[in-house]
């Protein structure tokens, strides 16, 4: 199934519970209070949901800024897509 | 012969600490907001020296005189609980004196947590179908607030104490236990554990108010365990629609193991159920453990008709899970027992 950044994006934005405009790609995700282990069961689960994709715990605890969530997404989608 | 489930009890003790306390402890938890996410309000919380032995003598008191049933009737003890009150000998043999069982009773613990309660069903549907004995009294109880460690957002607003009982018995009219799943991980066990005082771990360590963190404390590895739960629990309602030969629309209701209800909000979504369909009870009490699904059981399933199916899913440390079908005919819910219980205080240590 395809995603595209914004779609990733917001779906992030929807497990933090915060506004998607708020999402820069550049912001480091320690300065974001949302994310918390409440954040990664949602994500983890949304992202299973929407994409049959089920992120891992090295991946989610590898992630720094908020592109790393999109990139990394949007390389495992296009990988089980190609 | 067919096991049939009869009646359910449970019991919480006294002691109550709400969201608010939490906060008022670590304002920076902000449990105003954690605690709807998570669908807690507040949980029980056992007082010192009040052992999930002592809760499931309770819920066993209040299950056996609520249906009427005489304690020389007790055939089988099984106690599911992680909190025994020896290292040996086994909480089921205290109890079995406990409670006034007879001495030609059959009485085990057995170490198993959230997914404990479709497993208690299923041993004890193997002893009654299989012929062995007639009747049998379920026990599930923990103490896993004396496992947590005070600073440990991850897991001290999650949990709470409690205890059931169940009835399950040979003489037909409750709900049928009928197709039981399994499964195990050990792969997965270091993703929910205590490390300290077993054989193999360290020697557990003094714990106090103000200890610093380790191996005595229940380590919880919250991501590991979304992973596995929504990976294996759709993968045993699939075994056990199976293994019935039935398809997800033949059951009319789903009980989950109440891990927080983020966790069954996102099951139930994946599982394309709803609240009616799958039903929650945690708010008032937390994830109290192998309790979870029989309190449920007692509080929710009002409107549960004779002829529905239902089916028992648990899951949790080990990595450990289960399903179970029951059909609902008219078990009684006997419900929660009174608090404070009946005075009598609980047995002093053995000498």
């Amino acid at each position: 199934m395809k995603a595209t950044e914004a779609e990733i994006l917001e779906v992030f934005a929807e497990a933090l519970e915060v506004e998607a405009s708020s999402l820069r790609p550049e912001r480091a995700l320690a300065d974001v209070p949302e994310w918390d282990s409440i954040a990664w069961l949602t994500l983890i689960s949304m992202v299973d949901e929407r994409w049959h994709l089920v992120l891992g715990a090295a991946e989610i605890k590898g992630f720094v800024t908020v592109s790393d969530v999109s990139g990394h997404l949007l390389a495992q989608l296009h990988q089980k897509v190609g | 012969m067919d096991a049939w489930l009869a009646g359910i009890a449970y019991h919480l003790p006294e002691h109550v600490l709400t969201n608010a306390q939490l906060g008022g402890e670590h304002p920076e938890w902000e449990m105003e907001k954690l605690g709807p996410r998570i669908g807690i309000a507040s949980r029980h919380v056992a007082s010192p020296g009040e052992c999930a032995s002592d809760l499931a003598f309770h819920a066993a008191n209040h299950l056996l005189d609520g249906l009427g049933i005489r304690r020389a009737d007790v055939d089988f003890l099984l106690f599911c609980t992680q909190s025994p009150d020896y290292l040996l000998p086994t909480t089921a043999c205290l109890l079995q004196d406990r409670l006034g069982l007879s001495t030609s009773c059959g009485a085990l613990d057995y170490n198993l947590g959230c997914s404990g309660y479709p497993y208690g069903l299923a041993l004890a549907k193997g002893l009654v179908a299989g012929g062995v004995v007639r009747n049998v009294l379920l026990l599930t109880g923990e103490t896993y607030s004396r496992l947590l460690h005070p600073d440990d957002r991850s897991v001290r607003p999650i949990f709470g104490d409690g205890a059931s009982a169940s009835w399950i018995t040979a003489a037909p009219g409750g709900a049928r236990i009928g197709a039981c799943s399994f499964g195990t991980d050990g792969a997965g066990a270091g993703s929910l554990i205590v490390r300290e005082g077993g054989s193999r771990g360290e020697p557990r360590r003094p714990r106090g108010a103000r200890h610093e963190q380790g191996g005595g404390d229940l380590f919880m590895d919250g991501m590991e365990l979304i992973r596995f739960c929504l990976k294996r629990v759709p993968e045993v309602v699939e075994q056990n629609l199976r293994a019935a030969g039935l398809s997800t629309e033949d059951v009319d209701r789903f009980v989950l193991h109440q891990a927080n209800s983020l966790m069954t909000g996102r099951l139930r979504s994946k599982l394309g159920l709803d609240l009616a369909r799958a039903p929650d009870y945690v708010e008032a009490v937390g994830n109290t453990v192998s309790a979870t699904i029989p309190i449920v059981l007692c509080e929710a399933s009002a409107p549960f008709r004779p002829g529905e199916r239902v089916m028992l899913v648990g899951f949790g440390v080990g990595l450990s899970w289960a399903a179970c079908l029951l059909d609902w005919q008219r078990p009684t819910m006997v419900g929660r027992a009174p608090t404070p219980p009946s005075p009598e205080s609980p047995p002093a240590p053995l000498a």
